[in-house]
C-alpha cells in the first residue's frame, strides 16, 4: 500500500513539474512566416522550452504565464498550414481572448524587420499587434512608426534589437519582468 | 512620296541572299547555345556525369556534369544544384565558385553546376534576354557563361501540355510547367526528359545518402520569396540557425516554409521521398527575373541596375532593400554563404554528419572583388 502512495505521489511530482515547466511560455506564429521557429531558438539559448505550435489553437492555452506570437504574413507558410488570412486572424483573435481571460501575458515580437512588412504582413501587424502587452521589434521595421500607433492604446512597452539574435536580451528582460526568467 | 523598287531576277537573288544570311546568322547564334561553358573545379573534385543515376539520360541534352569531392576525414553529405533555372545566373554561378575554390576536409562535396543543362542551350523566347555574359578578371581576362532559359529546349521535349499533370501527386498545372524541371520532382521514366532528369537527381541524393541538399534559384525583387530560404520541415530548424546567423553578420535573409500543397519542387518533393535529407531552396533578389525590367542585357545581368526599379524601390514595393544595384557579385555572395554556414552548421544539428569545406571566398571577399577573381583563369 505504502508504495502504491509512494508512486502516485512520485507520479503526481513529475506531473507538477512538467506542468510548470511545458506551461511558462506558449509560442506561435501569427501569419505563418517562418520567423517563430527563430525565437524558438532564441528561447532554447535561454534555456527556455516553449510550447511552440505555429498553428496553435485556443485549447492548448492552460497554464503558461506568457504567451508569445511572432508577427510576420507568409504567403508560402499560409497555403502550407492550409488556411487563409481571414482564418489566421480569427485564431489570433481567439488566442488574444483566452488569454485574457486567464491572465495570460501577451508578448508580441516581429523579427523580420524591414523585410517582413508588406501587404499580407502589415494585414497581420495592424490586426495583432495592438493585443500587446509587450513588443520586440527588430531594427527596420518601425521606420514608418506604424507599430508606435498601434501599442498606443495598451501603452505596451518596445524594446527593439538589431537582429533576431539580438532580441535575447529584451526577451530576458520582460520575461523576468513578468516573473518567467530570473 | 512613296518608293518603289521593281522587282527583277537581281532583286530577287539579292533578297535570297540576305535571308540566307539572316539564317545562317541566327542558326550560328541557336547552335552556339550548344557549346558547353568552360569550368575549372578544384583540386580533389572528381568529375561524374548525371548519366550514372539515370542511365537513360546517357546521350541526351539533359546529362550534365556532377563533381564529387570527398575530405579526408568521414562526415556528411552536402549537394548543391544550380541552373535549375539557366535564367537564374547567381544560382549557378554560385554553384561554379563552391566547384572551383572549394578543399573539403570532412565529409563529402557534390556539386551540379548546371542541371537542367537543356535549358542552358536556348534563350526563353520573346523575352529579349542576352545570350550569354562575361564576368571580368584581373588583366583583361574574362569568363562567359551562357544566359539560358527557365524552360527545358523544345527541341529536347516539346510539345507542352494545355495542362501538365504531375506524377504521381496527379496535381493540375499550367502545361509549361512540364518543361520546368522544378516541377518535376520526384521524376518519371516515362514522361518528359525534364521528368527524367529529375529521378535522376532523385536516384543521386538516395544513392550518395546526401544529407543537405541546395537548389539555388534568383527570384525578381518584386516577388515576396526573395533573398529567402525556403526549408521543408525536416531542414526548418537547420535553416533557421542559418539564417539568425546570416543576419548577424548583416546578411539578412527571410526564412519560408516549403508549402505542402505545391508539388514537384525541389525542396517538397526532395524532403517527402528521402527520410532524413534536408532540403533548403535558396532565392537571391535579380531585377534581370522581374516583370517591372527595362531593357533586359549583360550590364542588367551583372549589375542589375534599373531605372523602373530604382522608382519601385521607393515606392516601398520590393521585397530587397535596393538602391539602383543588385550586382551578381552581391546575388552570388549571399548563395555562398548561405551554403558555407548551413554546411558548417549541419553538425550541430548531427555531429556525424558535419561537412567541412575550406577555401570559400567570404560574402564581403566576393561581394566587394567580384566573382572573377575567384574563378580560375581561362587565359581568353
Amino acid at each position: 500500500m505504502k508504495l502504491r502512495y509512494l508512486t502516485i505521489a512520485v507520479l503526481m511530482l513529475f506531473y507538477s513539474i512538467s506542468c510548470a515547466w511545458g506551461a511558462e511560455i506558449a509560442l506561435t506564429s501569427i501569419g505563418q512566416s517562418s520567423d517563430a521557429m527563430m525565437v524558438k531558438l532564441v528561447l532554447r539559448a535561454l534555456k527556455i522550452t516553449p510550447d511552440y505550435d505555429s498553428i496553435m489553437q485556443p485549447e492548448a492555452l492552460g497554464s503558461q504565464k506568457v504567451l508569445i506570437m511572432v508577427v510576420g504574413g507568409s504567403s508560402k507558410g499560409l497555403g502550407a498550414a492550409g488556411i487563409d488570412k481571414d482564418d489566421e486572424i480569427k485564431r489570433m483573435a481567439a488566442l488574444c481572448k483566452i488569454a485574457e481571460k486567464k491572465k495570460i501575458k501577451l508578448l508580441m515580437m516581429h523579427v523580420g524587420g524591414e523585410g517582413r512588412r508588406g501587404t499580407l504582413s502589415d494585414f497581420f501587424i495592424k490586426e495583432t499587434i495592438p493585443h500587446g502587452d509587450a513588443l520586440i521589434l527588430v531594427d527596420g521595421a518601425n521606420k514608418d512608426g506604424l507599430f508606435d500607433k498601434l501599442v498606443e492604446a495598451k501603452k505596451a512597452k518596445i524594446l527593439t534589437a538589431p537582429n533576431v539574435n539580438g532580441t535575447k536580451a529584451p526577451l530576458q528582460e520582460i520575461l523576468s519582468g513578468w516573473g518567467v526568467t530570473r | 512620296m512613296e518608293l518603289r523598287i521593281k522587282g527583277t531576277k537581281t532583286t530577287a537573288f539579292i533578297l535570297c541572299v540576305l535571308c540566307t544570311l539572316v539564317c545562317w546568322y541566327s542558326a550560328a547564334q541557336f547552335l552556339s547555345m550548344r557549346k558547353p561553358d568552360l569550368l575549372m573545379p578544384a583540386q580533389g573534385f572528381q568529375k561524374h556525369m548525371l548519366s550514372e543515376w539515370e542511365p537513360r539520360l546517357e546521350g541526351t541534352n539533359m546529362d550534365t556534369p556532377v563533381y564529387i569531392q570527398d575530405g579526408t576525414e568521414s562526415g556528411g553529405t552536402v549537394y548543391v544544384q544550380g541552373g535549375i533555372h539557366a535564367n537564374e545566373p547567381a544560382g549557378f554561378m554560385a554553384a561554379i565558385v563552391l566547384l572551383e575554390n572549394a578543399r573539403v576536409r570532412k565529409g563529402r562535396l557534390i556539386i551540379a553546376p548546371f542541371i537542367n543543362n537543356s535549358a542552358r542551350t536556348h534563350n526563353s523566347p520573346q523575352d529579349a534576354a542576352p545570350q550569354s555574359f562575361k564576368i571580368e578578371q584581373e588583366g583583361g581576362n574574362y569568363r562567359e557563361f551562357k544566359f539560358g532559359s527557365r524552360a527545358t529546349n523544345p527541341i529536347d521535349q516539346w510539345p507542352d501540355p494545355d495542362i501538365y499533370i504531375h506524377r504521381p501527386s496527379g496535381q493540375k498545372l499550367d502545361g509549361s510547367s512540364r518543361s520546368n524541371m522544378n516541377r518535376s520532382f520526384p521524376g518519371d521514366v516515362d514522361d518528359g526528359i525534364t521528368q527524367l532528369a529529375g529521378k535522376a537527381v532523385m536516384e543521386l541524393l538516395k544513392k550518395e545518402k546526401v544529407n543537405l541538399a541546395f537548389d539555388l534559384h534568383e527570384a525578381s525583387p518584386e516577388y515576396p520569396v526573395v533573398n529567402a530560404m525556403v526549408a521543408h520541415e525536416s531542414a526548418m530548424e537547420l535553416a533557421a540557425m542559418v539564417c539568425m546567423t546570416l543576419e548577424s553578420e548583416g546578411i539578412p535573409m527571410r526564412l519560408e516554409p516549403s508549402p505542402v500543397n505545391l508539388r514537384g519542387l525541389s525542396h517538397r518533393e526532395w524532403g517527402d521521398s528521402i527520410q532524413g535529407l534536408m532540403p533548403i531552396l535558396m532565392e537571391s533578389g535579380n531585377p534581370s527575373q522581374g516583370r517591372l525590367r527595362g531593357r533586359t542585357d549583360e550590364a542588367l545581368v551583372l549589375t542589375g541596375r534599373d531605372k523602373a526599379y530604382e522608382k519601385a524601390s521607393k515606392m516601398g514595393l520590393l521585397f530587397i532593400p535596393y538602391d539602383g544595384y543588385q550586382s551578381i557579385a552581391l546575388r552570388t555572395a549571399r548563395h555562398v554563404t548561405g551554403v558555407r554556414v548551413a554546411a558548417e552548421m549541419l553538425g550541430d544539428i548531427s555531429l556525424n554528419d558535419a561537412v567541412i569545406f575550406e577555401g570559400i571566398p567570404s560574402y564581403t571577399d566576393i561581394k566587394d572583388n567580384g566573382i572573377g577573381k575567384w574563378l580560375g583563369t581561362s587565359g581568353l
